[in-house]
């Protein structure tokens, strides 16, 4: 197992070093001159020379990626923003908190409602349960979260008065931006739930347990629902993944300080160190996120366990076969 | 004679200034230990103004953390005293300042004349804000002593004294930056500024609090402190106020704030401005080139139509290539713009026949994506469709949008011109200026001399009378050719809670909530 998790690591270090190719070919061919916010539309052809000599800009593509990686492998420097010059890991190190404090409690809200929900519908299949809520979690997933958040605005906020519109105060300010992240991933979750429940409780040994006399309860949670739940882990990966871009939009219109409104506001200034920084370190979060969610699977299956061991017990067979 | 009526026209201004600040500085409250808390559409890029670009997101913090050497009122169009009590033109390229003696920096250093030189040195040597301080001749300025100082331009410049009254022209005390950690510790913790709000805390992409200053010179600010909470999108914004999280929203959509007209709990602000929104045409190549084909896409538009629907009305028509609110501005009886143009689309089909393309044309209009510019380019594309003109409106970010003007990339776009100052509009119309070195303008290559003449004589001209005569004559010329199309003058809006007052406007047209207090 420990081997396998840093083989994992490991393989994430091309997948962030592509992840830097992709993001600093898209910021080289990206229409707009970062030069323009530092030193103002209106500035002298000299200033502007000046700016873009001072922020290496003249130096060939190839060598500024180079620059670059250099920085981030040695020293785990991400640059500094075109904008306020301060350095791009400290921006976003005190950032990064609060984006996935969002993120998780988004994602946790969802699961401990899309769970129930999913069961619900699979066990009363065609039932109403099953339509309201299949219909409800069709309309969710499909409905824009920037829309959905302006409407939260508008009910909780605005006309009700019940919640704070703006801000990070409280438990109660988290409440619509948890919402508004969250309420998309459970239409989600509990659609792959449900279908994942369905197939489960056909087999034979739920059947057999019924048989033999368990109680439905018993039979739905302690055998369906663990089974079903392989699919649903894998799926909450990627949920992790969607909600922490779902976070760049809370977090605009909520006005939070996370990673996601800093990466808005380096996009919106050309402030390529900003935005390059934001997305490696999302892509590290969500790469770490995937193997967190491959160890759980252990947890949750553990012939999967047995598996590696036993994948790891060939090799050395094999090793020491062609030894001999 | 040039001397005496640089003297006398800021004496006037002066005069004007202290009967414009009586009716403000009479302010009907004591201060308060409420908080306001004001919606802002983005993080600023540094609070140390001097060192940075002067983009809006930056204005709203800096106008409160920092005092100008003079102040600008927007309604009167009159410069005031603000840290310089008065001036002098000793001749036309120097001016002679008298400031303060009571004015210390939110770190408690005192502000003297050597603060001033320090700021403009600063500014200079930064690059950053070369069209500020680009007209200082900086080897001739001095302080004669700790109050009094001389600032001396390239060239004359009647708007020297408005240039002075910009917020990125904000003064610092140099004893201050140097004790708070120079310039880039100031840009995220500024003590240098002397203005009637301190800094607190920056939650950088969230808030920004500040605190009264008690040391003020001027009048005590009614808020205690106030909060500037940054919310990117326009109509969150206008939720926080109708739920009562924020009491001003900056920089609203129109079309929402039109929806809260009637609203008893909020007020709407709704300043007339120096801005002007103009259609540039491309002359340096086809089809503007054809002085015909200008002139009936002029004629075939539907001015005021387009004001009420586009700009949901918050606006006024321009007569003038100049705003209403210029001092230079020319009212159609006086022969401007619309005594030329106006919607007649018999004029317009006759101009048209009369140019290379009497069957019509068709160009791309550019703009940087705004809901306002996208309504008003859709009007223009129906507009024209009925002289045969074909329109395609092309909506880019705007950061792309300087790119693609500089380089000279476009048919036709609409463009935004802010600035009191009448040369900086006209040089849009000076083929002598480059799209690059111009940022944009209309490429005008058959500008007649006699234009280019009127210009460089008015860009200097300190007479106010005589200043009004050249630019009469510069827009008459202007009209004739029209390279230009004045489409409307914005107002600068917002909205607030119903209760508050004392809202007034930057130099720059910008929201100044710094004398806010709230009605009893």
């Amino acid at each position: 197992m420990l081997n396998y998790i840093i083989k994992r690591l490991l393989w994430m270090i091309p997948v962030i070093l592509g992840v830097l190719l992709i993001v600093f070919v898209l910021s080289v061919i990206t229409p707009g001159d970062p030069v323009d916010n530092v030193v103002g539309p209106d500035a002298t052809v000299e200033a502007r020379e000046a700016a873009r000599e001072e922020m290496g800009l003249n130096d060939p593509v190839y060598v500024r990626f180079g620059k670059y990686v250099w920085g981030v492998v040695t020293r785990g420097d991400l640059g500094k923003s075109y904008t306020n010059h301060q350095p791009v890991v400290k921006e976003i190190m005190h950032r990064f908190p609060v984006t996935l404090k969002l993120t998780l409690a988004s994602v946790t809200v969802a699961l401990l409602i899309a769970l129930p929900l999913g069961v619900l519908s699979a066990v009363y299949q065609y039932s109403w349960v099953d339509n309201v809520t299949m219909a409800s979690a069709l309309f969710f997933v499909s409905i824009p979260q920037f829309w959905f958040a302006l409407m939260l605005l508008l009910i909780f906020s605005v006309k009700l008065q019940l919640l704070p519109a703006s801000g990070i105060n409280g438990i109660a300010s988290w409440i619509l931006p948890v919402a508004m992240i969250g309420v998309g991933n459970v239409g989600n979750l509990a659609r792959v739930t449900r279908s994942s429940m369905l197939e489960v409780i056909r087999q034979d040994y739920i059947r057999t347990a019924r048989a033999k006399g368990q109680k439905k309860s018993v039979v739905i949670f302690k055998h369906g629902l663990r089974n079903a739940l392989m699919p649903v882990i894998a799926n909450v990966g990627n949920t992790i993944g969607v909600s922490l871009g779902g976070a760049v939009v809370a977090e605009s219109i909520f006005s939070i300080p996370g990673v996601g409104q800093f990466m808005l506001n380096a996009i919106n200034s050309r402030d390529w160190p900003s935005v390059q920084g934001g997305i490696v370190i999302l892509a590290i979060t969500f790469s770490v996120v995937m193997l967190l969610v491959d160890i759980v699977y252990t947890i949750v299956d553990p012939r999967l366990k047995t598996e590696f061991q036993s994948r790891n017990k060939i090799r050395r067979h094999k090793k020491e076969g062609a030894a001999v | 004679m040039k001397k005496c009526m640089a003297i006398l026209l800021a004496a006037a201004m002066t005069a004007g200034m202290l009967l414009g600040t009586a009716s403000v500085s009479a302010a009907e409250y004591t201060p308060s230990d409420e908080t306001l808390v004001v919606a802002h559409k983005g993080n600023p890029t540094s609070l140390f103004h001097p060192t940075v670009s002067a983009v809006s997101v930056n204005t709203p913090v800096s106008e409160t953390l920092y005092d100008r050497l003079v102040s600008y009122d927007a309604e009167s169009d009159t410069v005031g005293p603000m840290l310089a009590t008065e001036w002098e033109y000793i001749d036309d390229t120097h001016v002679r300042f008298t400031l303060r003696d009571d004015v210390t920096s939110h770190a408690g250093d005192p502000f003297t004349a050597s603060d001033v030189l320090y700021t403009i040195k600063l500014a200079i040597d930064s690059g950053a804000l070369s069209n500020y301080y680009g007209m200082f001749n900086y080897d001739e300025c001095k302080a004669e002593d700790d109050h009094t100082v001389i600032l001396a331009t390239n060239t004359a410049d009647p708007y020297f004294l408005y240039t002075l009254s910009n917020v990125p022209l904000g003064m610092v005390v140099e004893a201050s930056v140097e004790a708070g950690g120079g310039p880039e510790a100031q840009a995220l913790n500024p003590t240098a500024g002397t203005g009637p709000y301190k800094f607190v805390e920056w939650s950088d992409g969230s808030y920004i609090k500040l605190e009264r200053n008690e040391d003020y010179w001027g009048e005590t600010p009614y808020y205690k402190e106030v909060e500037i909470r940054i919310i990117g999108d326009a109509a969150a914004r206008i939720m926080n106020l109708e739920s009562h999280d924020v009491n001003i929203a900056l920089d609203p959509d129109n079309v929402q704030v039109a929806e809260l007209e009637g609203n008893p709990d909020v007020s709407i602000i709704n300043y007339p401005t120096s801005n002007s929104t103009n259609m540039q045409l491309n002359c340096s190549k086809e089809p503007f080139n054809d002085e015909h084909a200008r002139k009936a896409v002029a004629l075939a538009l539907n001015y005021e139509a387009n004001l009420a629907i586009a700009a949901s009305g918050y606006g006024v028509l321009s007569d003038s290539f100049l705003p209403p609110a210029s001092s230079r501005y020319i009212s159609a009886e006086d022969g401007g713009y619309t005594s030329y143009y106006h919607n007649d689309l018999e004029a317009a089909k006759e101009e048209l026949a009369q140019s290379a393309y009497p069957d019509g044309f068709s160009f791309e209009l550019l703009y940087a994506e705004a809901p306002t510019f996208n309504s008003y380019s859709e009007m223009i594309q129906n507009q024209l469709s009925q002289i045969g003109i074909t329109v395609t409106p092309v909506p880019v970010a705007s950061s792309e949008f300087y790119d693609i003007i500089s380089a000279g990339n476009f048919d036709a776009h609409i463009v935004n011109c802010a600035n009191p100052d009448p040369a900086i509009i006209f040089r849009y119309f000076d083929s002598r200026i480059d799209f690059q070195t111009m940022r944009g303008g209309c490429g005008w290559v058959d500008a007649p001399q006699e234009l280019l003449d009127l210009m460089d004589q008015a860009k200097v001209e300190l007479d106010p009378d005589k200043s009004m005569e050249l630019y009469k004559q510069i827009q008459t010329i202007v009209n004739g050719g029209v390279p230009t199309i004045p489409l409307y003058s914005p107002n600068k809006v917002c909205a607030a809670d119903s209760n508050i007052q004392g809202i007034t406007l930057t130099e720059f047209c910008d929201i100044d909530f710094s004398k806010a207090y709230k009605a009893e």
